[in-house]
């Protein structure tokens, strides 16, 4: 579980370089650069990362840290 | 996958582990935070470990890396420049390599290094995370130079801006300082057409058009079972950015890259999508074609060829329909890295021109097996394998020169045995004749090299070397770094397709005297020839039987003169580089410019020299002097410059002003003015280094004994 925590720290840093906490009521708006056209790509990343494929549903709720994790959960990764 | 940094105590347990890994074990990501690890710990075991496991596009060049790595975290800045420079003369770096490579250069506080490492990574099959990291981790140039800022805007119909640090890294990589700036979503058509617009404002040196055939052609999808009226959306289409690019050019002189597009979109029929003509294929071609058609409207409008680029990539990599749909996106991240690198490559050769001469080694690169131990007859190169992988090399070397690139060889070799190939060998598609020099002997290649640059009286940094050995590769990058030197894959059958992808190759336009340069080469060899039989110079010159061919410039010569001006290193009074718009608005505004075209006993050479000429006052300012480095020499400056005097006397003029202003590559050009009579140089105050020359026409006289003039009209 703390290395789930530990890649998505990695997405992040990578993607939009941000390199802060990742608490879990931290949303778009707290993180630099991370905009509509980031998102897309933190959520591929997240995909290659995890080795998961997610709908655009799922893509359009990951608004923040905690929605992330809950839809990696669904798709059976242990947070 | 490994993702977590390991602990210093289970350190010893890790490299054992990765040790016992087999190469190819390790993906890149791993890779990396393994790397950090070591960095971290000091430990060259588990780097060296980690790179042995590492999967080769992860690390193209792992040696090279890992010397870096201990250099840099030794932190020692000397050693990090010389790793830098020895992993150059080694081999090119992959993206990743030079990902990794950037990583460790950033966290020894030398990013400044980074630039100089991008010099030879080769970004054709770059991932776009990969880049958008290169551009974070690359600090903002230290010493401003306005000669390479490139400023891009990019403006679309669809979502660009991925794109972005594409476009970046490409032009850092040949070296430029890029400013690159996503207009508003969808906004093209209004963009190029409001003269205080955003893209107006920004102040571009290119424009980069972006669109997918869905948007560019709207209603197309749905008009498709109607050819008769697929045609006239089509045609509609075109005038619509016919209008626009009229527009732009009415603002800004930028160039404008747009693109082909693909037709996986309008894919509906299955076997049909390549027959029928409301197939995808044929309605593909049609809206390329008309893309073709407005490129050849307006001056400064290239094409790039994105469809072929996105169908080498692969459709299904290249289109992602959760991209399209939901944001937009024409194409997926991955082909963002493509198209942005493409536009890069494209910008740098309409800075720069494309690259004049290929110098090609012999044994195993023109045929295969080595000449001496096999004999002329014995080499490798022909229809049947694998002969036919150096029979298409040279059918390679053959198509660059119908382009207008020279062909040159250099071989350590005997030369009459060596040359004998070409008399002796049926399956040669390369003749002796089309070479246009050639050094063969056991001197250094470097050494070798730069005698063919002065032999062809053309710049090293124009030159590109072909080799299959990579120690006489690192040999020429160590002593010539001017020398593109590309990585040539070790096997023959992969050589071509790897060629045909070296974008310095790629011309932008060609024009008549592109197309006749490499047969002037051979002309120019029969003249040197008649040199060394006649008795003196002006014997040799008078022999020639020139002719001189002035013309007042006209509207179908602005693509060769702005060409000129591209191409024009050596004898080139300024170096200033005036584009096609640009000049047409200085002809407009009354400058008079002249071009001259030569022609002798052996051949015509086409337009080889140009003047822009600016009445100011009762003189006459030069604005641009220059003349192809051919025909140095041949009393061809006298002649024109004579002529041009004859005109500003007619107009009333009681001087011709000049200005030299000295740049690294014009030092040819220094004693121009005083040879041709010019008084100077006198003192200036602009303090930019240039020299003015002043010539008093009423006591001129320039001889030029040995050229004739004519005048067109």
């Amino acid at each position: 579980m703390q290395q789930n925590m530990q890649t998505l720290s990695a997405v992040f840093q990578e993607v939009v370089g941000f390199g802060g906490a990742l608490k879990d009521d931290l949303k778009p708006v707290d993180v630099p650069g991370w905009d509509s056209v980031a998102h897309i790509s933190i959520v591929e990343a997240i995909e290659q990362r995890f080795g998961v494929r997610l709908t655009t549903e799922q893509m359009l709720e990951m608004t923040s840290i905690a929605k992330i994790k809950s839809v990696l959960r669904e798709a059976g990764v242990e947070f | 996958m490994l993702t977590q940094d390991p602990a210093g105590a289970s350190l010893r347990g890790l490299t054992e582990r990765i040790r016992s890994m087999s190469a190819g074990a390790l993906d890149a990501a791993s890779v990396r935070v393994l790397m950090r690890a070591a960095l971290q710990h000091g430990s060259a075991d588990l780097a060296r470990a980690a790179l042995s496991a590492a999967a080769k596009d992860a690390l193209a060049s792992a040696p090279a890396i890992e010397r870096l790595l201990a250099a840099c975290s030794a932190k020692d800045r000397a050693a990090i420049e010389r790793e830098l420079q020895r992993a150059r003369v080694e081999n090119y770096l992959s993206a990743k390599s030079a990902l990794v490579a950037a990583q460790f250069l950033a966290d020894a506080g030398a990013a400044d290094l980074i630039r100089g490492a991008l010099a030879f990574t080769d970004l054709s099959n770059a991932q776009h995370a990969d880049l958008a990291r290169l551009r974070r981790l690359t600090p903002k140039s230290e010493k401003p130079d306005p000669k390479r800022d490139v400023r891009v805007f990019v403006s679309g119909l669809v979502t660009l801006d991925p794109i972005g640090p594409a476009i970046e890294v490409g032009l850092l990589r040949c070296g430029f300082e890029p400013s690159v700036q996503i207009g508003s979503f969808g906004m093209m058509h209004h963009q190029l057409r409001d003269p205080m617009g955003e893209a107006a404002a920004f102040k571009p040196d290119f424009l980069v058009l972006g669109y997918d055939l869905a948007t560019l052609v709207p209603d197309l999808a749905a008009a498709r079972r109607n050819p008769a009226q697929a045609r006239e959306i089509i045609a509609a289409a075109g005038e619509s950015i016919g209008d626009a690019l009229q527009a732009w050019r009415q603002i800004s002189n930028a160039p404008v890259l747009l693109h082909t597009v693909s037709g996986e979109a309008l894919r509906r029929v299955g076997f049909l999508d390549a027959t029928r003509e409301d197939g995808a294929v044929s309605l593909a071609a049609a809206v390329n074609r008309m893309l073709a058609d407005a490129c050849k409207a307006v001056t400064g409008v290239h094409l790039i060829d994105l469809a072929s680029a996105f169908a080498e990539m692969g459709a299904r990599a290249a289109i992602d329909d959760r991209r399209r749909l939901f944001g937009r996106f024409p194409c997926s991240a991955d082909a963002f890295a493509t198209w942005g690198v493409l536009a890069a490559d494209c910008i740098a050769v309409a800075k720069r021109g494309p690259k004049k001469v290929v110098v090609s080694d012999l044994d195993n690169t023109m045929w295969g097996g080595i000449v001496g131990d096999a004999g002329p007859q014995g080499v490798e190169v022909g229809s049947a394998y694998p002969g036919n992988a150096f029979l298409e090399y040279q059918r390679w070397l053959l198509d660059l020169r119908s382009q207008g690139i020279l062909i040159a060889l250099c071989s350590k070799n005997d030369e009459s045995v060596a040359l004998s190939v070409f008399e002796q060998h049926g399956g040669m598609a390369l003749k002796l004749d089309e070479v246009a020099a050639h050094r063969i002997s056991w001197n250094p290649k470097p050494e070798a090299i730069s005698e063919l640059a002065s032999e062809l009286n053309l710049g090293l940094d124009s030159f590109v070397f072909l080799d299959d050995s990579i120690h006489e590769r690192a040999a020429v990058r160590e002593v010539l770094p001017q020398v593109l030197v590309p990585d040539l894959p070790d096997d023959p059958v992969q050589r071509v397709a790897f060629l045909r992808n070296l974008r310095e190759l790629w011309p932008l336009q060609l024009t008549s005297t592109d197309l006749k340069r490499a047969d002037e080469y051979q002309a120019q060899r029969r003249r040197d020839e008649l040199k060394t039989k006649s008795g003196s110079l002006s014997d040799f010159l008078m022999s020639l039987e020139q002719v001189l061919t002035i013309t007042p410039a006209r509207d179908s010569d602005w693509t060769r003169i702005a060409q000129m001006h591209q191409r024009t290193n050596q004898f080139n009074m300024t170096t200033r580089r005036f584009d096609e718009a640009t000049l047409k608005k200085m002809h407009a505004n009354g400058a008079r410019i002249y071009t001259g075209a030569l022609r002798d006993r052996f051949g015509d050479q086409g337009i080889i020299i140009a003047a822009i000429a600016l009445p100011e006052g009762d003189a006459w300012r030069l604005e641009t002097f220059l003349m192809s480095c051919r025909v140095f020499g041949r009393q061809v400056e006298q002649a024109f410059t004579g002529f041009i005097a004859s005109q500003a006397r007619a107009a009333g003029a009681k001087a011709i002003r000049g200005e030299y202003l000295p740049t690294e590559r014009n030092k040819p050009y220094a004693d121009t003015f005083a040879r041709l009579g010019f008084a100077g140089p006198q003192p200036h105050a602009a303090g930019d280094g240039a020299e003015w020359w002043n010539l008093d026409l009423a006591s001129a006289k320039i001889e030029h004994a040995a050229v004739r003039i004519e005048v067109a009209n």
